[in-house]
């Protein structure tokens, strides 16, 4: 399949899906390129080390998922 | 059991990293809204931490997520909140991820402890520029 064929039902998508069709083909030229756009990359990336708190909250709400979905 | 290698990847526009590090192609789904992703893969963050624009994407609204998280480092001072999302990496089963949803647009999308390492095990070759990917 060509470009020309696939651009008329590129055409008929919707705005959304015509916006994650761009995203797909940017996510895969990056893969090809092995290199990836960080978009908003302003602040300095800090690990989350220390966000045992939230750790543990995330962990009892995952659980609690789990054992509702078992129920 | 399936695993799969993903190459480094080398970030753009090039400002703090340089060197590649370890994104990982991923799609969200979060009730039929779709977003393809990168996860930075850190095996020292405790937490999944989802940037607030991309939660947006996915259709969340913040006033309706009633779970409130603290960050530490830069993400801090931001308000964060609990926030579950399907993930999808290449052809393994589809899991859910329980993530940090901050209100920072400026996050990276990070994948840690919780809950991302509960269900992958992952296996850096960083001199070869690739890692590893199995499911639990």
């Amino acid at each position: 399949m060509t470009v020309t064929e696939l651009l008329p039902t590129l055409k008929a998508l919707n705005h959304k899906e015509k916006i994650r069709a761009i995203q797909f083909l940017a996510n895969e030229v990056a893969k090809e390129e092995n290199v990836v756009f960080v978009e908003n990359q302003e602040h300095e990336f800090i690990s989350q080390t220390n966000s045992f708190e939230a750790s543990r909250v995330l962990q009892k709400l995952l659980d609690e998922r789990k054992a509702d979905a078992i129920k | 059991m399936q695993s799969n290698k993903f190459p480094y990847l080398r970030v753009l526009p090039e400002r703090h990293l340089t060197e590649p590090m370890p994104y990982l192609p991923l799609t969200l789904e979060r009730k039929g809204n779709i977003k393809e992703v990168f996860g930075l893969l850190d095996s020292g963050s405790t937490v999944n931490v989802l940037p607030y624009n991309i939660g947006l994407e996915l259709g969340a609204m913040w006033e309706e997520q009633r779970i409130s998280l603290n960050l530490t480092g830069n993400l801090a001072n931001f308000e964060a909140r609990a926030l579950f999302v399907n993930a999808q990496i290449q052809d393994f089963p589809s899991v859910e991820l329980a993530f940090a949803w901050t209100k920072s647009e400026y996050a990276t999308l990070i994948l840690g402890q919780t809950n991302f390492f509960s269900e992958f095990d992952v296996c850096f070759y960083r001199s070869q520029n690739e890692f590893e990917i199995k499911a639990r």
